[in-house]
């Protein structure tokens, strides 16, 4: 259940009033924010953050620096933890200054770099000193990745769970989710990008000062704060939704949007032992009533499985005049049983074992309500991604399988996924948001060509 | 207020994305055309030369109406509206019908004959004609005349270029000026308007392309041995350069666009230019410095591209391998410093930016290439007036004479 816990630093009249600053560290929360920015609709900071300045000079944020440039000549951490956090330290006086105006942080990473990673805990005690809020929005790394990778992001996610009041984590994994990654991975892994870019957008929004009416920080808390040491695997999943009262778009097709979201796995999501609590963000014009909003919430919770506890935030904005956005952001709030992992050696072999009815399936699985054999006695599998297929499976299914010796293994193609509707948004068109697109060679030409074609701007 | 009584009055309407501009003009004895003036005002509610909302439309249209009134002292009634939109869309058609007249004389009756079996050419649903021009006629020998009146033929063929759009985006457009009491008398394809002001009769003949650069969009007409053969648009326009601008620097679009107007080029800044650009600052804004470097390269990659997706457009079509003509480019967007050295980089024909011809009266209006499309609308009117059969004697029955000889055309 979502509970609210009284939140010592909202009597700290200062803090509430500060916009929040969303804080992309690494290339995967570089590119997070970017997409943030090409939206273009909220009004907050926006800081990208890297150690290799190629990353840093294609971004698009308004802030932006290359960090540690006498230790790494711009070229990056290459995923060194150990240089991740001498860049830190050499930057350390410049950053702590940057961050001491900050009260409301959103940060983006991908866990088992370097430098995001090793950015990511300093920042946090950072902004915490000054006594800021902070929550993280993170993606694991993908369940092919070595293995000591995988126990650095471990290490990562478990320090950002004590210092951080609020992780959101997505998997990588996720990006076979899209039906175009078959072609080209990069576009299941963009569709990973946007999902964490609009978990990033709804933190900020209850966040920020105004915030979202019956949402709170305290909500957020409640919800991706309350992971022990041990937990490694995804936590959040997002849908989202847009709507556009002008052309009559009903509630109905605006929530079919949401849950169609690639990420909810065609409600595999709720299966147990996965998503059991929720928010939904509502983003909209003065028009829209207190009726309509009933209806709205009626309409998402008919969707939801019976008492799913879930919270309901709403915001009017007048640049939202004539539109609904609404994202649904869902949490896994109750912990897995599975003994804790020692993160300090390499992954030990793990024999192989028969199906656990607590496995979560990879995204391109059927529901797991389907038929699998009776769950076997617990023994810790390959526990590094939330996508964790067991070795020895029922014959009739088949899936993409997480190497258990860093061996990648071709199996059959996993069975396509029906999908609704791809809720896949291109970057921002700016005033031509309101406007039918120009569309040429599948190309969006209101769009900014410079962004189209990735040069870097200088500013 | 006491308006003159002008009796031949033609009043020309361009509703654009950054301005609705009227041109009120007289038409003297003689057949001259004199510029009265032009009223203007800036555009809300329009996007991508598409009306998005109505209201702000008819608004900025009832003050560019109120302008144009108080400027020339004539009360408008009536106008003729420039219509434009990345809707229209165009294709060649030739139809052909027998002649079993006396002789095989072709008469009147044979051209109207083949008008109406144009009308009847199915369009896709929703659309409406806009135009259907006649590019020549060609007789059972092979060979093309512009006026087959008098002449034997077996057969008589006309080539059409027909130019339709979607009904009711057109009809928002009328609608909206019909709104405010003023009756829309006819209507032209802007880029057809815009050559009647920027091509004289003899690049027509030779051949010749006008590149309207307009704010919400670029249009395009090509001739071919005096007949238009070719039309298009795309929604890209002077808009996007500043919304480029906008989201590269992180301005404010009115900024965006000072920065545009002021300091934007498409080109590499000549040597000893500035290397950056200072913003000035206000109540809400903070004084910026921009490299001038980005400045050039966002705009740049944007109208390089607009220039070359017209030039991949034109070399689709069959005219282009034999097009010798030159590319004339008019409109507000086109007269960005370096824009003739990129067009001329990227096209492969000669190309000149150009100004609309000039008119007797008002001369300031002249020298504007964002005016181009209102002005040559005027010059449409007049010769569609001059086309449309009148009623009445005397200098009506010397217009119905040349309206049957068809002897003036676009």
């Amino acid at each position: 259940m979502i509970e609210l816990v009284q939140d010592e630093s909202e009597r700290n009249g200062g803090a509430e009033e500060a916009p929040a600053t969303v804080i992309g560290l690494g290339q995967a929360g570089i590119h997070v924010v970017d997409q943030l920015v090409m939206r273009g609709r909220e009004r907050f900071e926006a800081i990208a953050l890297d150690a290799d300045s190629v990353s840093v000079d294609g971004s698009i944020a308004p802030e932006k620096a290359t960090l540690g440039v006498g230790l790494c000549r711009g070229l990056g951490c290459y995923g060194d933890m150990a240089l991740g956090r001498a860049v830190w330290k050499s930057e350390a006086e410049r950053l702590q200054t940057r961050f001491s105006e900050v009260r409301q942080a959103v940060l983006a990473l991908g866990l088992g770099g370097g430098a995001g990673s090793a950015l990511a805990v300093e920042t946090v005690k950072a902004i915490k000193r000054n006594e800021g809020r902070v929550v993280v929005v993170a993606s694991l790394p993908f369940a092919f990745e070595p293995a000591p990778r995988q126990a650095a992001a471990r290490r990562v996610l478990a320090e950002l769970r004590e210092v951080a009041d609020a992780v959101l984590v997505f998997a990588a994994d996720r990006a076979d989710a899209w039906e175009e990654s078959k072609q080209n991975i990069r576009k299941g892994l963009h569709g990973v990008n946007l999902a964490m870019a609009r978990a990033v957008e709804a933190s900020a929004q209850i966040l920020a000062s105004g915030g979202m009416n019956a949402i709170s920080f305290a909500d957020l808390r409640s919800l991706y704060g309350r992971f022990g040491e041990g937990e490694f695997r995804e936590n959040c999943w997002l849908g989202r939704g847009e709507a556009s009262v002008s052309e009559g778009q009903g509630l109905e097709a605006l929530v079919a949007q949401v849950l169609s979201s690639p990420l909810l796995d065609g409600g595999a999501v709720f299966a147990e032992g996965k998503a059991d609590s929720g928010m939904a963000c509502l983003m909209t014009g003065h028009e829209f009533s207190l009726t309509d909003l009933k209806v709205l919430r009626r309409e998402l919770e008919a969707a939801l499985p019976k008492g799913f506890p879930l919270a309901f935030g709403t915001r009017t904005l007048d640049r939202h005049e004539g539109r609904l956005s609404l994202s649904l952001l869902l949490a896994s709030t109750r912990p897995q049983a599975v003994p804790e992992v020692r993160t300090e050696e390499p992954m030990p072999q793990p024999k192989p074992q028969p199906i656990l009815a607590e496995v979560p399936a990879p995204v391109s699985m059927p529901l797991p309500t389907k038929a699998k054999p009776a769950p076997a006695p617990v023994v810790m599998p390959e526990p590094v991604v939330a996508v964790v297929p067991a070795p020895a499976l029922a014959v009739a299914e088949e899936r993409n399988l997480a190497p258990v010796d860093n061996v990648v293994r071709r199996t059959k193609s996993p069975k396509p996924v029906k999908q609704e509707e791809l809720p896949f948004e291109g970057g921002s068109r700016g005033r031509f948001e309101n406007s039918s697109e120009t569309i040429y060679n599948g190309e969006n030409l209101d769009q900014p060509t410079f962004l189209r074609r990735r040069m870097a701007v200088k500013e | 207020m006491f308006f003159r009584n002008y009796p031949n009055i033609i009043v020309a309407m361009e509703v654009g994305s950054s301005k609705v501009a009227v041109a009120v003009s007289e038409q003297r004895a003689d057949g001259s055309l004199v510029l009265l003036g032009v009223g203007e005002a800036k555009t809300s509610g329009v996007r991508k030369c598409e009306i998005v909302n109505f209201e702000y439309a008819k608004q900025s249209i009832s003050h560019a109406l109120k302008d144009a009134e108080e400027k020339t002292d004539v009360e408008i009634s009536e106008v003729y509206l420039a219509l434009s939109g990345a809707h229209i869309h165009s294709e060649n058609v030739e139809l052909t019908t027998a002649i079993h007249s006396e002789g095989n004389e072709i008469l009147q009756e044979h051209l109207d004959d083949l008008d109406g079996m144009i009308r009847h050419q199915s369009l896709e649903p929703g659309y409406s004609f806009i135009h259907e021009i006649i590019r020549h006629y060609r007789l059972d020998d092979g060979s093309t005349v512009e006026n087959p009146i008098g002449l034997s033929s077996r057969r008589l063929s006309a080539q059409y270029h027909l130019i339709s759009g979607i009904t009711t985006r057109l009809q928002t457009t009328i609608r909206c000026v019909k709104e405010l009491g003023v009756n829309v008398k006819g209507f032209a394809l802007g880029s057809l308007a815009t050559a009647q002001a920027v091509l004289t009769e003899a690049q027509k003949r030779e051949g010749a392309i006008i590149v309207n650069c307009g704010a919400g969009a670029t249009d395009w007409l090509a001739y071919e041995a005096g007949g238009v053969i070719e039309t298009g648009v795309i929604a890209v326009g002077g808009e996007h350069l500043t919304n480029d601008l906008a989201l590269g620097l992180k301005l404010p679009p009115l900024k965006a666009e000072d920065l545009k107007l002021r300091h934007g080029r498409v080109d590499a800044a000549p040597a000893g230019a500035a290397e950056t650009v200072v913003i000035p600052g206000d109540y809400s804004f903070e004084e910026r410095i921009v490299p001038m470097e980005s400045v050039q390269m966002i705009l740049n990659a944007r109208q390089e591209e607009t220039l070359r997706i017209v030039l991949g457009k034109l070399s689709e079509k069959a005219f282009w391998p034999h097009f010798r003509g030159t590319v004339h480019f008019t409109g507000g967007a086109s007269r960005i410093p370096g824009f003739l050295e990129l067009a001329s980089e990227i096209f492969p024909v000669p190309v000149s930016l150009s100004m609309p011809l000039p008119l007797e009266g008002d001369q300031s209006r002249v020298s504007r290439p964002d005016l181009a499309t209102v002005m040559g609308l005027l010059r449409y009117a007049q010769i569609e007036d001059a086309n449309t059969e009148p009623e009445g004697f005397g200098f009506g029955s010397l217009r119905k004479l040349f309206a049957a000889m068809r002897l003036f055309s676009f």
